[in-house]
């Protein structure tokens, strides 16, 4: 039995979430650095053999020294591990002359063109970066398991588009399982009869665009039988939640919602809350103290308050404070849409009859 | 509303102090430290709360704390009449703890309780809190600097007389306004935070600049030192050649002369060889001939006896040349010889020894069969003795053992039965029965009772004592049924102990020990009876009836038998030597035959000279040593001509070492110089032809280098190469630490190149967060505005009356350059002035003191304008800064106010004093 571990889409030195707060910041971005060491550890532990780096392991084609040798000195603390090193959309500008005098028999760099193949006991991994036609129909045949490796967007049917896989391209070519890159959540879809093609994501989600579990796959290639599991890594996990608000709802509803909202997440989470619906003459929202609530049980957590307040000034004949404020505001032509929201909502929040708890946020 | 009279028990330093107050105006003429506040504080305590730790400006930080009753004992209180639509009532207020407080009102006209005006009379009646009434009703020198709080009171209160409604939020727009300016001051600051951080972030990102911007140069530094080291590798890479070429020289050199001098050494050795080659056959050959020749010559001396062994040998020669002696032949006659003889020896001593008794005992057989019978008689006699001595006693026990012991098995069955009854003895005693017995019972009994009495589960305790009756009583019929058992085997026991003549009560162990005893007593008798009566009858019958007196003692039977040994012994000697009388006659015959065969060889061979008995051992040694001469002859003469032939050899071999003397000496000191001589010359072969193949493996090694060795001049040695590679290897060391230190420079900078992003990032975080909360200032600015906006809108509405009233009480006062004075929003008064709004504040004191007094009033008569009732005003001589004009016209109108409002005036000086006291 042999053993692989399947992943991609690292983008070291990537821009990270300006939300967070520059100490919160340094954590994450060293986080996100040490993923390569964290899945090095990974593949020892589960007893692999290689793992297999299907693209986009550095965001750019110029990576950071500081990145270039943290990677290497993975390299050199397991000697025993292969690194199978394919290039992707981000990082395929980066030189091969880059590696050349590391002096690591560890890493295996695929060819800028055409295939290359490494062979393991009944297993032979191929991969290229080259997505052209030519390229791909020259597909290296082997008796055994076989492995490939690409980077880009499956798309079904036989057209070649850049940086797409044809899929159909691949049918019926002994391909025993298509390790792909470039999705950043983990996918996968049958091949054909004997092949499945699977994306592992990223390990780390980054942005508020790579939210749900991330992690790696594990490959696994007993007597000819290839199985294959996702296993989850990530340090973080991203969550960007909704929640509506009705204009019946005081701050304490609100509040109280929103720790229903984010109940059973795990307390190393980033979280976004956007409030959405319409805040009405009881809802004051305080985003201070929802995000210090928040922020109490997980790593970093803010919320968003998109609702639309819905306070009315009353009758005309109204006589007070409110009512003249509300009416001034609304009537207000020099005043934007979004300057109408906040200043309606700063004043009532301060208006309204939740003194201490103004005075707590303000 | 008008007050009436008022009454204190205690209160601060006044002390059961009664005022009664005039309906229009009341003036008090007190000195200072009467108590005039005290009474204006008496007045609002009973109107208003009281309580503790209050924060105000002005009448007193804490009151009730402050008012304590300096008379220690008094009651803290007091009461206060006063008359609203037609009716008087009464407050009676105590404080008698710091934080307690009874109140009652009471109609005056029905004496009883009322709770028409609810915990806060003031409110009830005046229609404001006390904030208020402090603002409004009580009038001091201290308040003339204008309200500080409770404006918004005030105003909501102008508003709710203008609009006969209340506004609820009206109050809260202040602190709503604080809120916000607290908010805004956050965010600023928050900003302000951001920025600083930003600008932070961003003198370390151009820190981090300058450093990456380093790289170029420091990278263009580092190439230069690592071209100089090249530059001394390259160097030292031509000294090492250099090294290389030099050392071989040195080499080359050394071997040529060492090959040389090899050779010389080994011509020199060759020369005292006669030129002939080491390997020359002729040496091997005269090692092999002087080797044989000293090992022959060894032999031949060796075997060479001495002149005495000569001498023998020509003795034995002249004895038995010619002649064939036989030794074995000899051998055979002289033993012949020797054992007749020694038979003949022996025969005689042992025939001399048995004649020398002499004495022939012709009645030996009948005195050993009379000494025989006797001693038969004497055992028998003994046993006699033995069964005549037998008691009677001892016949009883003999006869009884007969009956008793004869059959082993009944003995054995009449001990078990003994046994058996000692076992039955030790069974257990009933008394634990009994206890046994007790105990089911007492529970069948505790069980029946106490289930009729307590509880009828106990029944099953009395079921268990009844099972354990049962169980019991079965165990005591079986013990029983052993025990009649036992009582047929007790009969058997006293049959058995009977029979052994025993007492019943006795031990068992005793008995089975006293029965062994008989047994042994019967067994020791029965042996005594049985030997005799064992013994032939007729020989015993015989020997009693022939002496039945008879009677030897021990000594007389040892006697006897000593005598009866002797006698049988010389029975035996007798026929013994007439045995040896024939076979010494016929050894004396053999002795004689083998004396004459010895003679004549003795004779042959001449040897007459010794005894016959030598003769024999003497020829054989002889013959012996006659053969052996022989041989040893033979070998001495062979051994000689072997060497005679090696002589001949080692001349013809034609050394000249080897002519001369050829004694073994001599020809070993001659080996041994000649192989030293070959082994120096071989060693100086080996060491050449070494030396020789060296030097073509140095030359097949290092051709080329040889080749090349005119490249390098003659005065480059090892040494001086090494030298100059030593000195640049410092050299070396140092751009090595350059380098390193560049590679740690261009590390770091290249780690603060890698940070410029993440201060990019930071930097545009921080950029975000000041958007935001530039934002969110904009945003609270704007909610600021509109809030005041709001307000300012409300309220301007409704403070024209307080204006118009201002602008008349300055009209009063004649005050004409305040003509362009305004109230604003927040009841302060504003003055227009060249083309600006000014404060109150900006002015004289005494201007101060004049547009407050105007406010003050302006604000009471806004406030109770068309009120059905007017309520009272409390001056606590606030005209004590005026002016004596100023002074004269707010005494006026003070007189002027008390046709509409009752005051109490309150001063300390006359000057001032408004009304009568």
């Amino acid at each position: 039995m042999i053993r692989f571990l399947h992943t991609a889409d690292l983008h070291l030195d990537s821009k990270l979430n300006t939300r967070l707060d520059e100490r919160r910041l340094k954590i994450r971005r060293n986080e996100l650095s040490a993923v390569p060491e964290r899945i090095a550890q990974k593949a020892k532990e589960l007893s692999c053999r290689a793992v297999l780096l299907c693209g986009d392991v550095f965001d750019r084609a110029k990576p950071t020294e500081t990145s270039m040798r943290r990677f290497k000195k993975v390299l050199e603390d397991y000697p025993d591990l292969d690194f199978l090193l394919l290039l992707g959309n981000h990082d395929g500008g980066i030189s091969p002359s880059r590696f050349a005098d590391w002096n690591c028999p560890n890493l295996k760099l695929f060819p800028k063109k055409g295939w290359g193949s490494y062979d393991y006991p009944e297993v032979s991994v191929s991969g290229t970066e080259d997505l052209e036609s030519a390229t791909v129909e020259k597909l290296p045949q082997r008796s055994g398991t076989h492995i490939v490796m690409l980077h880009g967007e499956i798309r079904d049917g036989m057209a070649m588009q850049k940086d797409t896989i044809p899929v159909g391209r691949f049918r019926g070519k002994g391909i025993d399982y298509l390790a792909l890159g470039h999705y950043h959540s983990y996918a996968e879809q049958a091949l054909d009869q004997r092949g499945v093609c699977v994306y592992s994501g990223c390990p780390e989600g980054r942005g508020m665009d790579e939210t749900g579990e991330k992690g790696v796959v594990l490959i696994e290639v007993d007597q000819g039988r290839v199985s294959h599991r996702f296993i989850p890594m990530a340090q973080r996990q991203i969550f960007d939640l909704e929640l509506h608000v009705d204009e019946q709802d005081a701050f304490e509803d609100v509040r109280e919602k929103v720790g229903q909202t984010v109940s059973g997440i795990s307390q190393d989470s980033i979280v976004r809350v956007r409030l959405t619906g319409r805040s009405g003459d009881r809802t004051s929202l305080y985003p201070e103290i929802l995000d210090a609530d928040l922020n109490e049980k997980f790593f970093f957590a803010w919320t968003e308050n998109k609702t639309v307040c819905s306070a009315g000034a009353g009758d005309e004949d109204e006589v007070s404070v409110r009512s003249e404020f509300i009416r001034t505001v609304r009537e207000d032509t020099a005043l934007s849409d979004e300057e109408k929201e906040a200043v309606l909502q700063y004043g009532l929040a301060a208006l309204n009859k939740d003194r201490h708890t103004f005075e707590v946020i303000l | 509303m008008r007050l009436i009279r008022c009454h204190i028990d205690s209160f601060g330093k006044l002390n059961q102090f009664d005022l009664d107050f005039d309906p229009s105006l009341t003036s008090l003429l007190r000195e200072n430290g009467f108590g005039k506040t005290t009474l204006a504080v008496f007045i609002r305590a009973m109107l208003f709360d009281f309580s503790p730790s209050r924060k105000r400006k002005d009448l007193s930080d804490d009151d009730r704390g402050n008012y304590t009753p300096w008379q220690i004992g008094q009651s803290y209180g007091g009461w206060l009449e006063f008359e609203t639509q037609g009716k008087r009532y009464r407050i009676i207020k105590s404080f008698p703890d710091r934080n307690k407080t009874k109140c009652t009102v009471v109609d005056l006209e029905t004496g009883l309780q009322t709770d028409r005006f609810g915990e806060e009379p003031g409110y009830a009646l005046l229609g404001i809190r006390e904030q208020g009434f402090e603002n409004t009703l009580y009038f001091s020198q201290r308040r003339l600097n204008g309200p500080e709080a409770g404006t918004a009171e005030l105003t909501e209160k102008l508003i709710s007389l203008g609009e006969g409604t209340a506004v609820p939020d009206l109050a809260g727009y202040e602190k709503a306004m604080v809120s916000l300016k607290k908010s805004l001051s956050e965010t600023k600051t928050e900003k302000k935070t951001f920025d600083s951080l930003k600008t932070e972030n961003y003198i370390k990102k151009q820190e981090a600049k300058r450093t990456a911007q380093t790289l170029p140069t420091l990278k263009a530094e580092l190439k230069t030192e690592k071209e100089k080291i090249d530059a001394l590798d390259a160097e030292n890479r031509a000294d090492r050649r250099s090294l290389t070429l030099a050392s071989v020289r040195e080499q080359d050199r050394a071997q040529q002369k060492r090959i040389s001098d090899l050779k010389a050494s080994y011509e020199e050795i060759r020369s005292s060889l006669e030129d002939r080659e080491p390997d020359d056959p002729v040496f091997e050959r005269f090692f092999d001939l002087s080797r044989s020749f000293r090992e022959g010559y060894k032999d031949y001396q060796s075997m060479r006896p001495d002149q005495a062994t000569l001498d023998r040998y020509g003795e034995l020669l002249s004895r038995f040349s010619g002649k064939e002696p036989d030794p074995a032949s000899v051998l055979k006659d002289g033993t012949e010889y020797e054992l007749a003889e020694r038979d003949v020896r022996t025969l005689s001593a042992r025939r001399d020894a048995l004649s020398q008794p002499g004495e022939t005992d012709e009645r030996a057989p009948e005195k050993i069969r009379v000494l025989k019978d006797y001693l038969e008689y004497s055992r028998i006699a003994d046993m006699n003795k033995d069964i005549s001595a037998l008691s009677e006693q001892e016949e009883k026990t003999v006869s009884e053992g007969e009956l008793l012991f004869s059959d082993p098995d009944l003995v054995r069955h009449d001990k078990e039965v003994i046994g058996s009854l000692q076992k039955e003895r030790q069974t257990p005693a009933g008394p634990i029965y009994f206890l046994i017995s007790a105990l089911f019972l007492t529970f069948l009994t505790a069980g029946i009772l106490t289930g009729i009495f307590v509880h009828p589960a106990f029944f099953a305790l009395a079921g268990a004592g009844s099972v354990g009756c049962i169980v019991w009583s079965v165990l005591i019929l079986m013990r029983e049924r052993r025990r009649k058992r036992a009582g047929s085997m007790s009969s058997e026991a006293v049959r058995v102990l009977s029979k052994y003549n025993l007492p019943r009560d006795v031990d068992p162990a005793t008995a089975l020990s006293r029965i062994d005893a008989m047994m042994h007593e019967y067994g020791r008798l029965a042996e005594k009876r049985e030997r005799w009566f064992g013994y032939d009858s007729m020989v015993r019958d015989k020997w009693i009836s022939f002496a039945p007196d008879f009677d030897w003692t021990e000594s007389d039977r040892s006697r006897a038998a000593e005598i009866l040994r002797e006698l049988e012994e010389r029975q035996t000697g007798r026929a013994e030597a007439q045995s040896l009388e024939k076979q010494l006659s016929s050894a004396e015959e053999r002795l004689s035959q083998s004396a004459g065969k010895i003679h004549g060889v003795m004779t042959e061979y001449g040897y007459e000279d010794i005894p016959a008995e030598d003769f024999p051992a003497r020829f054989v040694k002889d013959v012996g040593d006659y053969e052996k001469a022989l041989e040893a002859m033979e070998r001495i003469s062979l051994a000689d001509k072997k060497l005679t032939g090696i002589k001949e050899e080692l001349n013809a071999l034609g050394l000249p070492f080897a002519d001369g003397d050829l004694s073994p000496a001599a020809l070993e000191k001659t080996e041994s110089g000649l192989r030293k001589t070959l082994n120096e010359c071989a060693v100086a072969a080996a060491s050449l032809k070494q030396a020789e193949e060296e030097r073509e493996a140095f030359l097949a090694s290092h051709g080329q280098e040889l080749e090349t060795l005119s490249s390098i001049p003659e005065s480059d040695t090892p040494e001086s190469v090494e030298e100059r590679i030593s000195a640049r290897r410092e050299e070396r060391e140092v751009l090595g630490a350059k380098i390193s230190d560049f590679e740690s420079r261009i590390r770091n900078a290249q780690d603060a190149e890698d940070s410029i992003r993440e201060f990019d990032e930071i930097d545009e975080m921080y950029a975000q967060k000041i958007r935001e909360t530039d934002l969110k200032e904009h945003h609270l600015e704007l909610t600021m505005t509109y809030l005041e906006n709001a307000k300012n809108t409300l309220s301007s509405r409704y403070l024209n009356p307080m204006r118009t009233h201002f602008r008349e009480y300055l009209d009063k006062f004649g005050s004409n350059p305040f003509a362009h004075s305004d109230i604003n929003t927040a009841l302060d008064v504003q003055i227009h002035e060249s083309g600006a709004l000014h404060p109150a504040s900006d002015y004289s004191e005494g201007q101060k003191d004049l547009l407050s007094v105007c406010r003050h009033f302006a604000l009471i008569e806004a406030i109770y304008d068309g009120a059905t009732e007017q309520p009272f005003l409390i001056l606590d001589d606030p005209f004590a800064d005026f002016d004596d004009h100023t002074l004269d016209r707010a005494l006026e109108l003070v007189r002027d106010l008390s046709s509409r409002f009752q005051i109490i005036y309150l001063t300390c000086h006359s000057s001032r004093q408004g009304g009568n006291d």
